[in-house]
């Protein structure tokens, strides 16, 4: 891929979280790279640091707790890091945006949808109220909204949860962003509205050609709609490549055990694949590779040091000590 | 509304019946002869059962009548339409009062959580709820009145008002007649007269208002539409001051019509205190002298106006609040 294409380049990232009596290492030094127009999956189990990573590219760690202790994230070549407030609120809603797990909850109840699709556009294009509202009712129809100028003017509580999320799409994309973050965008639907949301996601980002950063803990979700895949493990990128080489030719023992714990139809097991063990504890110091405790093929260089990333073949990353040893 | 009065004019007229003292007695005065007594009984209907008697008062109650007090001879319904405005006037003055002190205090502390305006806020808050009123008034008395002389000390106007700058009543509250006829110096006289009680009387529900609406407001930052705003690139203070607001400010309105019952019941103590001319010190003027048509006549107004302002309160929440309407705009 070539230099001038890259719209997103995060590098060695550190984030931690003061706590009560110690200090949480969320992220441990990630690097991840995104290109124009391109649509990549991060995936990883609960309290990975998905979301936090997703959050520090908006700046929208509360801090404190929270602080960025190095790295840096450039976004269309620039450091979003060293940028203040209103610089990034600037970025945030027009060229970046976000959208949440939670549609319901993610929407103001007190006003009236139309009024928060209506604020974030005036905030970023400084037109008018009637041509706000004009472009609301535009991008509502665009999400398949059908009569959006009555949908304006309800509530969130009035719509349902597909409905909301729909509003959320439309809100986010209402500046043509260069780079949506769609934070577990359909975790908290049912299936049949999830599989309308991701192909709404789909077409839209061909239409305004934007590229998407999808969080999520669902492959299926992955499978479906992104071109590249980063698996995320305690704090850090495990394993980084295009679908094929993730789903075809998973590397990192964490990615074969996550791939073999999803259920398939016709298999012959009656019980699902498991991962054996827990997170490890991350405020607590740490040495060597991260998943050393539940992993089936250990050598002694993994208690020592920690595994850095390196290219495996073109486009495929990994982060562990076992390529080539156990093949 | 119906229930509640039908049932609050039962008990109280029940209590009232069963009180160890005899309305004749205290009609006649010291030492009366028993013909005295029985014909009193009879003028005031105490010889016939007491049902009898409930029917004959809710009857007469329907008609604007709420029989004679027993203490001044005269009749209640004219004696409460005579004290009504003070008390009202007293009351809605206080607890304006404690909204615009309580909620900025509410919200401002939220917004600096742990700074030193924070706890100065919430001991100054704790401190209201804990202090007594009737202690607070008095302390009130002694700083502002005898210390510094510069609030007066007890009633609604000067005195020498009546002569000099009479006031014309229109609607019965002292503030807004004089400021309708623009008799301004009768309006000084009313307010500085008013700033003493009211604030006595708003001390215990500003602690509380400060309270919920910085618990609310610190609940509502937290919220995920707020993250939402910020994700958006809404400015922080349009967050604050609209986003947040309007959902943290629901639990006080909710409460408000609660208040306002409270500060009514605090009234019989601040008027007693202050010697203001309203119906809680008539109330308590009533107590005293075991005047219970009186008694009676002033619980009656007040369950009413408590009713009315809870009703009003319901009402204001579901103008905020999308989600309490029930017709939608469908």
């Amino acid at each position: 891929m070539n230099r001038d294409n890259i719209l997103l380049d995060i590098k060695d990232l550190h984030i931690e979280f003061s706590l009560y009596k110690s200090t949480l290492k969320a992220i441990r030094g990630i690097s991840l790279t995104m290109h124009k127009g391109e649509t990549l999956g991060l995936v990883g189990e609960s309290g990975c640091g998905k979301s936090i990573t997703a959050s520090s590219i908006m700046q929208l760690i509360p801090c404190p707790p929270g602080k960025i202790v190095s790295g840096e994230i450039r976004f269309q070549g620039e450091n979003l890091l060293i940028k203040n407030d209103n610089q990034m609120r600037e970025i945030r809603g027009k060229t970046i945006s976000m959208i949440f797990q939670d549609p319901m909850t993610s929407l103001n109840p007190v006003f009236s949808v139309g009024d928060q699709i209506k604020s974030v556009i005036k905030h970023h294009e400084k037109c008018s109220t009637t041509a706000a509202l004009n472009k609301a009712a535009e991008m509502c129809s665009m999400v398949g909204l059908a009569d959006p100028k009555s949908i304006l003017k309800k509530y969130p509580h009035e719509l349902s949860g597909g409905m909301c999320q729909r509003i959320m799409i439309a809100m986010a994309l209402s500046c043509r962003p260069s780079l949506l973050i769609a934070d577990e965008p359909t975790t908290a639907l049912d299936v049949t509205v999830q599989a309308q949301i991701l192909k709404l996601m789909r077409d839209l980002k061909k239409e305004i050609n934007t590229s998407i950063l999808l969080i999520t803990h669902d492959l299926g979700v992955v499978a479906k709609t992104c071109e590249k895949v980063a698996v995320m493990y305690a704090g850090r990128i495990v394993e980084y490549g295009t679908l094929q080489h993730i789903f075809k030719n998973p590397q990192h023992p964490y990615t074969q055990g996550l791939l073999a714990s999803t259920p398939k139809l016709g298999g012959d097991k009656n019980r699902l694949e498991t991962i054996e063990g827990n997170v490890p504890d991350l405020t607590t110091q740490l040495n060597g590779c991260l998943f050393k405790p539940r992993c089936n093929a250990v050598n002694e260089k993994c208690a020592m040091e920690s595994p850095g990333i390196k290219e495996v073949e073109q486009d495929h990353f990994l982060s562990c000590h076992l390529f080539n040893t156990v093949k | 509304m119906v229930i509640v009065l039908t049932v609050l004019t039962m008990v109280t007229f029940f209590f009232s019946t069963i009180a160890p003292s005899d309305p004749a007695a205290l009609w006649v005065g010291p030492r009366p002869k028993p013909q005295q007594l029985e014909r009193v009984r009879e003028m005031l209907g105490l010889d016939k059962p007491i049902h009898v008697r409930y029917l004959h008062y809710v009857k007469n109650m329907v008609h604007g009548d709420f029989g004679k007090s027993i203490r001044t001879k005269q009749p209640i319904t004219e004696e409460l339409r005579r004290y009504f405005p003070a008390t009202i006037e007293l009351v809605t003055f206080a607890m304006i009062f404690s909204l615009i002190i309580g909620i900025p205090i509410g919200v401002y502390t939220a917004f600096n959580r742990e700074s030193f305006w924070d706890h100065t806020g919430r001991i100054f808050s704790l401190s209201g709820v804990a202090v007594p009123i009737f202690w607070l008034g008095m302390m009130f008395q002694l700083l502002f009145c005898s210390f510094w002389d510069v609030l007066p000390l007890q009633g609604r106007i000067s005195s020498y008002m009546l002569y000099t700058n009479p006031i014309d009543s229109i609607t019965g509250f002292h503030l807004v007649d004089t400021a309708i006829t623009g008799n301004w110096i009768a309006f000084k006289s009313a307010f500085i007269h008013m700033l003493l009680p009211a604030v006595t009387l708003s001390f215990a529900s500003l602690a509380f208002i400060v309270r919920l609406t910085r618990s609310s407001m610190i609940e509502v930052i937290n919220e995920n539409y707020i993250r939402t705003a910020r994700a958006f690139g809404i400015g922080e203070n349009l967050i604050k001051y609209k986003y947040a607001i309007k959902n943290g400010l629901i639990p006080t309105i909710t409460i408000l019509g609660l208040s306002y019952t409270y500060e009514i019941g605090g009234s019989i103590l601040v008027e007693s205190i202050f010697d203001w001319p309203g119906l809680g010190r008539y109330m308590w003027l009533s107590v005293i002298n075991n005047d219970y048509p009186g008694i009676m006549g002033v619980t009656i107004v007040f369950a009413v106006i408590c009713c009315l302002v809870n009703l009003i309160a319901d009402l204001l929440c579901a103008l905020v609040d999308p989600r309490v309407r029930l017709t939608g705009s469908r």
